[in-house]
């Protein structure tokens, strides 16, 4: 039997920095087929990015505005109807895959969900997609504890938000790994403990009913995370 | 698509009978604010969105068929909300609308605009 395809869709090439682990992680767990998916007007940055990993997107869309990209997702899912879908961050990109899941009812996963500045007035261009994402969102991973709250602040029910880690640690482990043979984790940090990419590929297997819900990443006690004093003080 | 372009019109300029003539009686209708919803309560709403926003975009709208998928920019006094809605049309009516708010800009830039309704 064939396995369930998951799009993963990144726009960005700290996108798909950021979704490589997911995909590899996928892949070596067996129970899902990820696609990459390169959408927007940085088609050469996200290829070059993915290909740090030995991985390379398999369909790319041209860039153009929001109704284009809607647009050109959705006619990519008339042909093949993916099981899930995964974004990563609040682009532009990210919105568009995100509406278009949630139009035909396509079970969205978000990653790196949940990141909101502290000033509502000092937000990104991006973060009110993010905002909108997260309501559309079926899963929720989230990188960092914070992130998770911001999300139940936000009416997100807490039971779909998983804290993984960040994916941009692996990413960096990996090709630290590769460059330097035999770094090893770090115990204590805050945003990741390399595990990130298997959280969210179990997590999405779970959402599909293909396996366990994964737990979260263990969160490293205030006194073992370094701390560093806000403004410089 | 005619019956999305006139209830997009008609609610944008807040002419109710306008869309309560598109909305069929029996629509399913669903949102993630946090109150209930029926076809009055979704006029009403869109009403108080219309005289109290500076301004309504409709910022991408994409038809298949039966089907529609519009995003707005509602701008106010102090600043702009997203909304995106999903529509069904059916024998020339609206029969199902779905809405997602960024409940967070809402709230903050639409201060009591489903107070009413909870």
């Amino acid at each position: 039997m064939s396995m369930p395809v998951v799009q993963l869709i990144g726009g960005t090439g700290p996108e798909a920095v950021k979704l490589a682990p997911v995909a590899a992680a996928m892949r070596a767990a067996g129970l899902l087929m990820p696609i990459l998916v390169a959408a927007g007007d940085q088609l050469t940055t996200v290829a070059r990015a993915l290909a740090a990993f030995d991985l390379a997107p398999e369909v790319s869309l041209p860039a153009g505005a929001l109704t284009d990209l809607l647009r050109r997702v959705d006619a990519l899912w008339a042909e093949q109807r993916p099981a899930a879908v995964l974004v990563q961050g609040e682009s532009q990109v990210s919105l568009a895959a995100a509406l278009a899941a949630a139009w035909r009812r396509i079970p969205l996963v978000h990653l790196s969900a949940g990141l909101r500045r502290d000033e509502f007035e000092a937000t990104s261009p991006d973060e009110p997609n993010g905002r909108l994402i997260a309501q559309v969102a079926t899963v929720h991973l989230v990188p960092v504890p914070i992130a998770a709250m911001n999300l139940i602040d936000e009416g997100v029910a807490a039971r779909s938000v998983l804290i993984t880690g960040d994916t941009g640690y692996d990413a960096a482990l990996a090709i630290a790994q590769r460059k330097l043979p035999g770094t090893r984790v770090a115990t204590a940090n805050p945003s990741g403990d390399g595990r990130a990419g298997h959280r969210a590929a179990q997590a999405v297997a779970a959402l599909l009913g293909l396996a366990d819900r994964p737990a979260p990443m263990p969160v490293p006690a205030i006194a073992d995370t370094p701390w560093t004093a806000p403004y410089g003080v | 698509m005619d019956v999305v372009d006139f209830y997009t019109g008609s609610w944008i300029s807040d002419d109710r009978d306008g869309v309560r003539r598109v909305l069929a009686p029996d629509a399913d209708i669903d949102w993630n604010l946090d109150a209930p919803v029926d076809d009055e309560e979704l006029v009403q709403t869109l009403h108080r969105i219309a005289v109290f926003a500076d301004s309504v975009t409709v910022v991408s709208r994409l038809c298949d068929g039966t089907e529609a998928a519009l995003v707005y920019d509602l701008a106010a006094p102090f600043g702009t909300a997203r909304v995106a809605e999903f529509l069904t049309v059916r024998h020339g009516k609206i029969v199902e609308v779905r809405q997602v708010y960024d409940i967070v800009a809402v709230d903050r830039f639409f201060p009591g605009l489903y107070e009413q309704c909870r």
